[in-house]
């Protein structure tokens, strides 16, 4: 096997915090490696000092056995790196074609000869089988389709390299099979890719080669063709982890259960103005989580947003305790009780910018004892933030820093004690373990069943099946806005559950 | 909203921290002065006599000092404004317009009000911070009811209010008997009250309320659920609006307090040094607001940092033009190498951390 | 900051644009700071006088700081003055700049436009020793000053060549605001116009703007379709859209403040000419030969500081020579003219 790149040494520092530590690895060429490891071990900051993005403190970066120093994310390019971040580098309001010429390092002249260059494109794309509306404003797009546009953009600077942050994170099941079909294809051809994840079936099926990371090391490198599973979580996680507890269902039973949300033939729009949830109704009794599932984009995202306040239904009613909440703004539904794990933890969830102390603020900051005729109340809010760091093993060296520089797991973190810290009598969760590793997740997963079981009410929106099944008493399927199905989460099976997804049809069949 | 990109641009001056945002404009401002030295040393003047004479006339006297602080005063005050609105995430470019426009109010009532001890002063610098306010929530209300973008509103309104003021003094306020567009003069009653008295140079009290104002800025921007309120609402809508801040109001709110105080800067010039309204009476004053606010890190304590350094070097740069020629507008070079200065040392800061 | 080399030079032409705009910015300037000469005196004995201005605008304006500053030229080479000037002066530095240039020794400081009269007052109390003068004020004191074009004087001339011309018997005038001096001017005119005709009828537009060329323009169509024949215009720049509107129609107009026969010969009839540097520079000789009151000066067609301008093509001699005896008249006060003004009020 020839080495495409190797990496000797490579530590990078933050403070106190050494994210990778004298990383030493090797990608050959045309081979998928999967760099495998929970969240915060250091996988993205390692990629992104091979992309430019950060300058190492320490170590050797080699490209076809030559040391190059690769300073900016343009040295990278030049040499035929190409990172696809997490979060899109897309500019929305322009169209796929401009997009991917404005990342084009090569014959960029002052006038762009637009309709040469989409020739171009156009038979890059059909060369490898990628095909998306080079028209389409980027905002009109899928997540998938976006990925797409992200990976073209690569192949169009030629890279040899092509990074892959967490593709699947974002991705529907079928929009993982099509993704996966293209990276074969591009090693096929002499590429090679490196795959970040943090899932373990994922890895094993499309890694040629698996890196465990851990603590900004690399713990161990393995074909994928000969490794055990189990020793592969053990070193992910640098402890066994405990079989998953059957859990027991909810103490109350169902008939007995009084109704605590009760929502009836909901109508509501989404921002393309389009109608996404066509009259939904549905219960939620007291100390009982409801699932929702769908494959995203079928309406649950809006309906979330109308039922926290965040969205105008524009049809239909919601009560909660028989009290008529249609429409209530945010502030109204917590002070009744109700919560919100939102989606997007950027968009909503927290403020980036603010320190983690003032992050805990956030939908509480005008109730006593947080504040105090106006006045906020430094000294209690630092020690309820201290404690609630401590008691959900939120990673922060000191709450005056800024909430943005927190990992994404201790951000998830950092939300769900802020808003379960309100003692809530409804939880609306919507997706609250996306992107999260093993033992976040299951982390989330017991602070929900601890409140349910405390008879606190769950709405628990998620798009990973075995999930839902595994959480929630009851699940409903979402499909076109409307509910497909509702069935108990005993009954329920991934086929059965898939089935509905696709809307009574085969679950794929209908997606071109 | 188009405003994000330059909000977020426009972080890199932001400081939270006290002192940084002391030290900011004074190193700023010093590199500024260092690179001008040497486009005065090409014009043939000793930049040490040149600066000796710009550091005498801002500085080197009472007198002068008292001159300095009358021009800080109403710097401090639409740097102020400026900052406040920024800081809720909204762009006041029409400090100008409201300043004008307080100081027309404030001018009409101080004439018209006939009553004893400082209240006719009172009254006035009231109903034109009421109507500076005003001014300013007209830009903030197409904003957010509208989704008119403010900068261009704002700028707009300047006119407006230049306007207005322009056809008061030569109509209904224009003083009797006289040809000139100006009003009256205003009645000893309605003047400012005066906190020191030298030769000539009367520093009023419009002074202790920049003090007043900044502090008050800073402890509510830090200290209380407003601030929390408008320093949310600034960096993430979308997150506000989930933690249960009226966004809209919010917007509303600071920009009828920005437009109120930048209407001080106006009225307290006028009833405490002025005495009397004029076309033209203090050009530009509302747009260096902006700079101050920039200067002084967005920070009102740091605004009243670089308010008084702009203007000293202002009042410094006439006794360095007529002792060595070198003209006044040096000083705007001054203050734009200052802002870059300072624009360089943010981004290289940051690169520093963000590879430490 | 900085991360490639592109970026920096980008950076450092940047740079060196703004420095050498600057430069260039400065170095004009101060050739004329430095331009300070003594003058032809120097030889004597005499005091050399320090003579300081300060404008409301910039020197390069073309108009009204422009002429003073051209004054100003004339003081230093003529008169032998020291002089000094500062440009774009704010309403609330005026009185600053008046302080460091009497600190600096400066003998006569002059304030250039009736916005200086507060400043001029305060700090002329401050500093007895030293001479203070506004033009286009009527602030006075002990050592305090103004100095103003004497009017009624053009009013009366530019009257007079109207009501001889006009065939309509209908005079238009055309200016930006109702101000106290330019109705003395206007209320001369229409009284010497009814003298001459007394079928004569004038009748006065105001257009609010002394920038606005359009509007006076509109104007000038106005009066003209009301069958006036002759414009007077005193609008600053919209002179420009009034001559243009004449022009176009045929009719006859009378500029006002500069010379404008060279735009129409055939339609100018001639201007009332009102020279600011002239102004400035007689005051100051006066000053300097015949001593220092505390009073308003007014200068006029005597000491030519104002004046009728040349005359337009179609003008006969003979309105020509009545022209220059009036003139003789009123500058050997055989015409009193404020007798005039103050009969019509």
């Amino acid at each position: 096997m020839e080495t495409l790149l190797e990496l000797m040494g490579i530590t990078k520092v933050f403070g106190d915090n050494v994210a990778n530590d004298g990383v030493n690895l090797k990608i050959f060429k045309g081979e998928i490696h999967v760099l495998l490891g929970e969240n915060g071990a250091g996988k993205t900051t390692l990629m992104n000092c091979i992309s430019g993005l950060y300058i190492p403190n320490q170590g050797k970066i080699f490209w076809e056995g030559k040391e190059i120093q690769v300073k900016t994310p343009q040295d990278a390019v030049k040499c035929g790196i190409g990172m696809v971040h997490q979060h899109f580098m897309l500019v929305d309001n322009l169209t796929v074609l401009e997009n991917i010429l404005l990342s084009g390092l090569r014959k960029r002249f002052v006038f762009l000869n637009k309709k040469q260059q989409k020739r171009e494109v156009l038979k890059l794309m059909r060369s490898y089988g990628l095909d998306v509306d080079l028209d389409a404003q980027i905002w009109q797009l899928p997540v998938g389709l976006r990925q797409r546009v992200e990976i073209i953009k690569v192949l169009y600077n030629d890279a040899k390299l092509i990074i892959l942050d967490e593709p699947t994170a974002v991705l529907t099941p079928y929009e993982t099979e099509e993704l996966f079909k293209v990276l074969k294809f591009l090693t096929a051809q002499g590429r090679s890719v490196i795959f970040i994840t943090h899932k373990l079936e994922e890895a094993l099926r499309i890694g040629d080669r698996i890196s465990v990371m851990r603590r900004g090391k690399i713990v161990h490198t393995f074909f994928s063709t000969n490794v055990d599973k189990n020793l592969l979580v053990r070193l992910m996680m640098g402890e066994e982890i405990e079989e998953r507890k059957k859990k027991k269902s909810s103490k109350v039973e169902k008939d007995k259960r009084e109704t605590i949300l009760d929502v009836r033939d909901l109508y509501v729009k989404n921002n393309q103005g389009t109608i996404a949830v066509k009259g939904i109704s549905l219960e939620v009794g007291k100390g009982e989580i409801l699932g929702i599932a769908g494959v995203a984009g079928n309406g649950q995202s809006e309906l979330v947003e109308a039922l926290a306040g965040l969205r105008l239904a524009i049809k239909g009613k919601v009560y909660f305790k028989n009290k008529d909440i249609t429409n209530a703004p945010p502030r109204l539904l917590r002070n009744l009780g109700i919560v919100h794990i939102p989606e997007d933890r950027h968009k909503h969830g927290m403020i980036g910018e603010f320190s983690v102390k003032e992050n805990f603020l956030i939908g509480s900051y005008y109730r006593y004892p947080f504040s105090k005729r106006m006045r906020l109340q430094h000294e209690y809010i630092e020690e309820y933030a201290r404690m609630w760091i401590k008691k959900y093993n939120i990673k922060v060296s000191d709450i005056r820093m800024k909430a943005k520089y927190l990992s994404g797991g201790n951000q998830q973190k950092l939300i769900l004690a802020r808003e379960l810290g309100k003692f809530p009598e409804l939880i609306i969760a919507a997706y609250p373990t996306r992107g999260l590793d093993i033992l976040a997740t299951k982390f989330v997963h017991e602070k929900l069943l601890e409140y349910r079981d405390k008879g606190t009410s769950i709405i628990f929106v998620s798009s990973e099946l075995d999930e839902l099944r595994e959480v929630s008493d009851r699940i409903i399927v979402l499909f076109r806005g409307e509910i497909a199905g509702s069935l108990a989460a005993k009954e329920a099976d991934n086929q059965t559950l898939g089935f509905l997804m696709a809307g009574g049809a085969p679950l794929f069949s209908e997606r071109k | 909203m188009s405003n994000r990109k330059l909000i977020s641009f426009l972080r890199i001056f932001e400081k939270d921290s006290v002192i940084e945002s002391v030290i900011t404009p004074i190193i700023g401002l010093i590199v500024g002065l260092l690179i001008v030295a040497i486009i005065i040393l090409l014009q043939g003047v000793n930049p040490i006599t040149a600066y000796q004479e710009l550091i005498f006339g801002a500085i080197g006297t009472k007198i002068n000092l008292f001159s300095t602080l009358l021009k800080f005063i109403p710097l401090s005050f639409t740097g102020l404004a400026v900052t406040l609105a920024y800081r809720a995430g909204v762009f006041n470019i029409g400090a100008e317009g409201q300043l004008y426009i307080g100081a027309l109010v404030a001018t009409w009532v101080a004439i018209k009000v006939n009553l004893p001890f400082y209240l006719p002063s009172l009254l006035a610098l009231i109903s034109g911070t009421i109507v500076g306010g005003f001014f300013a929530f007209i830009p903030a209300y197409l904003k957010v009811e509208k989704g008119i973008n403010e900068v261009l509103t704002t700028i707009l309104m300047n006119y407006v209010g230049i306007n207005i003021m322009g056809f008061s003094v030569n109509s209904f306020l224009m003083e009797k008997g006289q040809t000139a567009p100006q009003s009256p003069l205003i009645e000893r009653s309605a003047h400012l009250p005066i906190i020191a008295k030298l030769e000539g140079v009367h520093l009023h009290i419009g002074i202790v309320l920049v003090f007043v104002i900044a502090f008050l800025m800073h402890d509510i921007f830090w200290n209380t659920t407003w601030g929390f309120e408008i320093r949310s609402v600034s960096i993430n809508i979308e997150a506000s609006k989930y933690g249960g801040i009226n966004v809209k109001k919010v917007i509303m709110i600071v920009m009828f307090v920005s437009g109120a105080i930048a209407s001080l800067a106006g009225s307290t010039e006028v009833l405490g040094v002025q005495h009397r309204l004029m076309e033209n009476f203090m050009i530009g004053y509302g747009y260096d607001g902006i700079t101050v606010a920039l200067l002084g890190g967005l920070n009102p304590l740091g605004v009243l940092v670089a308010a008084f350094f702009l203007g000293a070097l202002r009042n410094g740069a006439y006794s360095m033009q007529i002792a060595t020629g070198i003209p006044i507008s040096i000083i705007y070079v001054v203050q734009a190498f200052a802002i870059l200065s300072i624009i360089s040392a943010s981004a290289l800061y940051k690169k520093f951390l963000a590879e430490n | 900051m900085l991360r490639s080399a592109k970026k920096l030079t980008i950076f450092l032409v940047i740079i060196m644009v703004i420095i050498t705009m600057v430069l260039s910015m400065t170095s004009c300037k101060s050739k004329m700071q430095t331009s300070t000469g003594l003058g032809g005196n120097t030889g004597s004995k005499e005091k050399v006088y320090k003579v300081a201005i300060l404008l409301p605008g910039s020197v390069n304006d073309g108009g009204w700081s422009a002429s003073a500053y051209e004054g100003l030229v004339k003081i230093e080479k003529e008169l032998g003055c020291k002089t000094a000037f500062t440009e774009n002066v704010k309403k609330n530095d005026q009185v600053q700049i008046m302080r460091e240039y009497a600190k600096k020794g400066f003998d006569i400081i002059i304030g250039h436009g009736f916005e200086f009269s507060d400043a001029l007052k305060q700090v002329s109390q401050e500093y007895p020793n030293i001479k203070f003068v506004g033009i286009g004020t009527m602030v006075t004191g002990p050592n305090l000053a103004s100095l103003q074009f004497k009017y009624g004087e053009l009013g009366y001339l530019t009257g007079f060549i109207a009501a001889k011309s006009t065939h309509t018997n209908k005079i238009g005038i055309i200016t930006a605001t109702k101000d106290p001096t330019g109705q003395i001017e206007f209320d001369t005119l229409e009284a010497i116009a009814k003298q001459v005709n007394p079928n004569v009828a004038v009748a006065i537009s105001y257009t609010g703007s002394w920038e606005d060329i359009y509007k006076a323009k509109e104007a000038a169509i106005a009066q003209i379709g009301n069958g006036a024949d002759v414009i007077i215009t005193n609008n600053d720049a919209g002179n420009l859209g009034v001559i243009q509107a004449a022009k176009e129609k045929g009719v006859f107009v009378i500029g006002w403040t500069g010379d404008y026969y060279k735009h129409a010969p055939d339609n100018v009839l001639t201007s009332a000419v009102q020279k600011v540097s002239l102004l400035i520079f007689e005051g100051v000789k006066g000053f300097l030969e015949k001593g220092f009151e505390g009073k308003v000066y007014q200068l006029g067609l005597k000491e030519g500081v104002q004046y009728i301008g040349e005359y337009g093509n179609t003008v006969l001699q003979e309105l020509k020579d009545e022209v220059k005896k009036i003139t003789k008249d009123i500058i050997e006060g055989k015409i009193n003219i404020e007798e005039i003004y103050k009969v019509k009020k």
